[in-house]
């Protein structure tokens, strides 16, 4: 099981001691391309807080790149990514989707349509799971989820 | 530090031509990789070796560029050399089933 160890030993026979983050961890960040790295690095940090295998850290990352890749890449340029992560006691799972903002509605008209709108926005939404591969691949998958937080 | 400091450089050895990759290849470096491609398939050179030692992670933008450079020098299996490919990127490769679309030298 993740993140049920909270000390574990080298093989130069040193103690090191996972700290488990104990809850979601929410980063927020311009929809362009560097942020992605920094999503990339807290989402390895989560994952180093239990005992994930160094596979499991890397296909975290591959996962959460990839998501955030392709926010960014359908973001418009004054958006914002939210991403969620959260190490379980199973598996490490994460959210992300465009930042919601309230719709624009102009006085006595319909809201604005200046941009994609939560539907557009909930289709490019992205979650996934990973754990030990014979348990729980990773799994992305893109089109169901809602935004980080949102559900 | 949150940037990603990456750097190309060539080499020329009696195998050919290296280029060193440094950092994280991804979509904001991969353009880097391309140019630099480019500037050597512009030398005439007909294959090349990527030294990918200190390369720490490659995404799908990473992958396309090493793809795209196989694909310039004739898509031949042994174009394109993976000089000491870390952990990471070997896995990104198999997961992706296209390791065996490079030539993998581990340099013992």
């Amino acid at each position: 099981m993740l993140g049920t160890e909270d000390t574990a030993t080298t093989g130069d026979g040193d103690r090191t001691v996972a700290a488990p983050i104990g809850g979601p961890i929410t980063l927020g960040f311009p929809a362009r391309p560097e942020p992605v790295r920094l999503a990339r690095l807290v989402s390895a940090a989560v994952a180093g807080s239990v005992d994930a295998t160094i596979d499991d850290i890397e296909d975290l990352r591959i996962a959460v790149g990839e998501a955030c890749a392709i926010l960014v890449g359908h973001a418009s340029p004054t958006g914002r990514v939210d991403i969620t992560i959260e190490a379980g006691p199973d598996a490490i799972g994460f959210q992300c989707g465009p930042r919601r903002r309230h719709p624009t509605r102009p006085p006595g008209g319909r809201p604005g349509t200046d941009g994609v709108g939560v539907a557009g926005r909930r289709r490019r939404a992205a979650s996934g799971r990973c754990g030990r591969p014979a348990e729980l691949p990773v799994a992305g998958r893109l089109g169901g989820a809602v935004g980080a937080g949102g559900g | 530090m949150t940037g990603n400091e990456f750097t190309v450089a060539q080499e020329r050895s009696e195998d050919g031509i290296v280029l060193v990759l440094q950092g994280e290849l991804d979509m904001t470096t991969a353009p880097v990789v391309e140019a630099a491609v480019q500037e050597v398939a512009d030398e005439g050179a007909t294959g090349v070796t990527f030294d990918l030692e200190s390369v720490g992670f490659i995404d799908s933008s990473g992958l396309r560029s090493l793809l795209q450079a196989r694909e310039r020098f004739g898509e031949r299996n042994d174009s394109i050399t993976l000089r000491s490919p870390q952990r990471a990127t070997r896995r990104l490769l198999e997961v992706a089933g296209v390791l065996d679309h490079f030539t993998i030298d581990t340099k013992d």
